[in-house]
């Protein structure tokens, strides 16, 4: 098998991104206005996820109601033409689990919860699409719906993606890039240097955690201002509509 | 997960205004982990008991010969069980998997399956045919915060602890001897990755954790039970003595400066060394005491006849 | 009343061969009198205590044993952490993973249906088991019923720290005059304590430790900021020393117990 060059000496990736690159990113939201509370659309390169947020609403479930704040309740469905190979996912697969632990942990303390005591937030994703960097993908995709269902939050959280190829730390992978090389999701809060999310599976250099770590927040700043501009775009065109 | 302790507001109060003085209830610095006890069997490879703390967990490795997968013909097959029964604390049910403990479980996983701490490819006998399945079995006995840490320590002096009979290949033959037969060879362990979970607590209110630049968050090694229950977010640190990290996961929870984490890789960096150092030391001088009484044992079968 | 203690080890299943004569006799706790024959059994493993009265008239059986669950007896003095609200009612856990009890709102003293306590979820409180039927929820109090005052009752404030013994240790606290624990701990600090017979123990060493207002108080007082704080550890810790030792007078024999004090404050 010839190794595939995922970054050449020249500097270029397989998709002829430079190291410091986003992958094109695009999203809507209020994608659908009339079924949810909330919603949006997120494209992170091929990477496609929906969104819809419904709540703050009451609990389905009486015991699972907190009087001190709101539950949140993630839940990530894959479909099974998301990846080339067609591939059926079951919901309590374990990945799955500990894909939405890990968003309802992270947006439990984004959220000013306190606000809607004795609700549930239910955040409901659809993966269409993957092509790397997932978890950023659906970070990116709940900040935004959650937005557009007008839930209180401190602030953005913007997920990225990057790895480690040799030395020389890539931001925002693609599938084929995932493949090849260690690489971390982050889950940063605002334009703050503040982690609410960290995710690593491979092996990488203690050494080179902080240059890595760097490009990405770079990275998700960038990804925040992008959200932030369609988010105040979104804005300005409903409020164009109201009658003055 | 079931239902959790009740902890009073004395208690968390104590707990609180104890990390915010730099002190815990059980005598402990912040950053001190419990130091681990290692307990084996005199003649049995692979069964190890793990006291940290006042948790508590057996490990049992065991290795058996099966037909590879399919698309991994050259590899052994490699797995963690993780059992956490009612015994362990009354918090957990039985029959019912709680998201607590499958993310605890699949840290495991990655810690020590995902990066390769076994070396597969030498579990391989007759490609595509023949290699052999090793199992750790993790039973936690009991529940006082740190399952993760402990878990994984357990798992890896398990593995180094454990020898697999030998065998002999004729052509797609194997014949597995007996541990009389001919001295059982230890199993290739590339790297010993050793986790450490940090747990953190806000003193102030989570809108001062976002915006503010106090950066007063605290953090603490190696929680207890109580400590589990009041925290606010944790951060799990797998690195091995090679100074890689193997594995970072925080799963949400409180927001983190990166200074902070920074500062905190390199605490568990510490830990590591030590630990692994630990494990090295255990080992080896369980391996000169079985020799000894191996070779006593020899000594006297000749004495006898 | 002259007390004639014959105690000796019993195990469920063992023949307790005493001569009661003719007296009335009171099965307690751990004791099974068969209705039929009057034949006495012992139900749980533990001490066999038998108390006559003077004109051999009464005799009382009880069983002393080291459990760690308890199960609510009417007139128990508890230590009950609040968990909830439900309707007019507190609930009240005594112990960890254990059925809750209720606490009624106007179960407090001067308490009525507009003029309630105010209590959070987590506090705890030092009450009373007023109702302990099988059939319904059991019931504390927090006043003393004859008088209507608080009778000691109440609110344990949340200064002081909380911990568990065994069942048997907090009697032996709570009743056993001889007891030698709590005089020994009096030589080393100054210590309010409140002792439940689930097990439970409110302790407090001096002022306690409160709670510190985040900023605002703590730049006001600055100049006493320092010696606040340090009397806040030395409180800290001296209750936690107190508490742990304590916990270890469960298993030590009565003449380890200087060491173990020693040991406990060590580091103080």
């Amino acid at each position: 098998m010839s190794r595939l060059e995922l970054y050449s000496p020249e500097g270029l990736r397989v998709d002829g991104r430079r190291w410091n690159e986003l992958r094109r990113f695009d999203c809507r939201i209020n994608t659908h206005p009339q079924s949810a509370d909330g919603s949006s659309y997120v494209e992170q390169g091929n990477t496609k996820v929906i969104c819809m947020v419904s709540g703050p609403k009451e609990p389905s479930n009486k015991s699972q109601q907190n009087s001190s704040g709101a539950v949140i309740e993630f839940n990530v469905s894959i479909a099974s033409f998301s990846t080339t190979n067609r591939k059926k996912r079951s919901k309590n697969e374990k990945r799955t689990i500990e894909l939405n632990t890990t968003l309802e942990r992270t947006f439990e303390q984004s959220i000013i919860r306190k606000l809607y005591p004795r609700t549930t937030i239910s955040v409901n994703l659809h993966v269409l699409a993957q092509d790397g960097g997932l978890l950023a993908a659906l970070t990116n995709a709940s900040t935004l719906a959650l937005i557009d269902a007008g839930i209180s939050m401190y602030d953005y959280i913007s997920g990225i993606s990057a790895g480690l190829h040799d030395i020389s730390p890539l931001l925002d992978l693609n599938t084929l890039e995932e493949s090849g090389m260690s690489f971390l999701t982050i889950g940063v809060v605002g334009n703050s240097e503040k982690l609410s999310l960290l995710l690593l599976e491979d092996k990488i250099p203690l050494d080179n955690l902080e240059d890595l770590l760097a490009i990405a927040i770079a990275g998700s700043h960038r990804i925040r201002d992008l959200m932030d501009q369609e988010v105040r775009r979104h804005a300005n065109l409903r409020a164009s509509k109201l009658v003055k | 997960m079931g239902r959790e302790i009740e902890l009073s507001s004395n208690e968390s109060n104590f707990i609180i205004e104890g990390f915010k003085s730099g002190v815990r209830l059980d005598g402990r610095k912040l950053d001190e982990i419990r130091q681990p006890v290692i307990r084996v069997l005199p003649d049995e490879y692979g069964y190890v008991e793990i006291e940290w703390g006042n948790s508590k967990l057996t490990v049992r490795v065991s290795a058996e010969v099966v037909k590879p997968f399919e698309d991994r013909p050259f590899e052994g097959i490699f797995t963690i069980n993780t059992e956490i029964s009612p015994m362990a604390s009354p918090q957990f049910e039985q029959g019912r998997v709680s998201d607590d403990e499958i993310l605890i479980s699949r840290l495991i996983e990655k810690a020590i399956r995902r990066s390769n701490a076994l070396d597969l490819e030498a579990l391989c006998m007759v490609a595509g045919a023949k290699v052999w399945y090793i199992r750790a079995d993790v039973n936690v006995l009991e529940f006082d915060g740190g399952i993760i840490d402990a878990a994984s320590f357990g798992v890896m002096v398990a593995l180094q602890h454990f020898r697999k009979p030998d065998v002999s290949i004729h052509g797609s033959d194997v014949i597995v001897h007996s541990l009389q037969e001919r001295e059982p060879v230890p199993l290739s362990v590339l790297h010993v990755p050793i986790c450490v979970t940090f747990s953190f607590f806000n003193p102030s209110d989570s809108e001062e954790n976002i915006k503010g630049e106090l950066n007063e968050e605290i953090s603490i090694i190696d929680a207890t039970e109580k400590e589990e229950s009041l925290r606010d977010g944790s951060l799990v640190i797998t690195i091995n003595k090679n100074r890689e990290i193997v594995q970072l996961s925080k799963n949400g929870g409180l927001p983190i400066d990166v200074f902070v984490l920074m500062d905190l890789s390199k605490k568990a960096y510490t830990i590591a060394e030590s630990l692994s150092e630990k494990i090295k030391i255990f080992l080896q001088k369980e391996e000169s005491e079985r020799y000894k009484k191996l070779h006593l044992d020899l000594l006297e079968a000749g004495a006898a006849r | 009343m002259s007390e004639e203690d014959m105690p000796g080890i019993v195990i469920p299943g063992d023949d307790i061969n005493i001569n009661l004569g003719e007296s009335k006799t009171t099965a307690g706790p751990g004791i099974y009198k068969n209705p039929r024959n009057q034949e006495i059994i012992p139900t749980t493993a533990g001490y066999l205590n038998v108390r006559q009265n003077k004109a051999n008239t009464q005799n009382l059986i009880y069983i002393d044993s080291n459990s760690k669950r308890y199960i609510p007896q009417v007139n128990d003095l508890v230590i009950g952490i609040i968990t909830g609200v439900l309707g007019e009612s507190y609930k009240v856990q005594l112990q960890d993973h254990s059925t809750n009890l209720l606490l009624s709102m106007t179960a407090f003293p001067n308490a009525t249906k507009k003029n309630r306590p105010n209590l959070r979820v987590g506090q705890a409180v030092y009450a009373r088991v007023s109702q302990a039927d099988p059939n319904i929820d059991a019931e504390v109090e927090c006043f003393d019923a004859t008088t209507g005052k608080d009778g000691g009752f109440g609110l344990l404030d949340e200064s002081g720290y909380i911990f568990d013994v065994n069942l048997n240790f907090a009697r032996d606290l709570l009743f056993n005059q001889n007891s030698p624990f709590l005089e020994k701990l009096a030589t080393r600090c100054r210590f309010e304590i409140a002792i439940g017979m689930n097990g439970k123990i409110w302790l407090k060493c001096g002022d306690g430790v409160k709670a510190r207002e985040a900023d605002s108080s703590s730049t006001q007082e600055n100049a006493n900021g320092n010696t606040d704080k340090s009397a806040l550890i030395k409180n800290l810790k001296t209750t936690l020393a107190a508490a742990k030792y304590l916990t270890r007078c469960q298993s030590i024999s009565a003449d380890q117990v200087d060491e173990e004090l020693r040991a406990a404050f060590k580091s103080i």
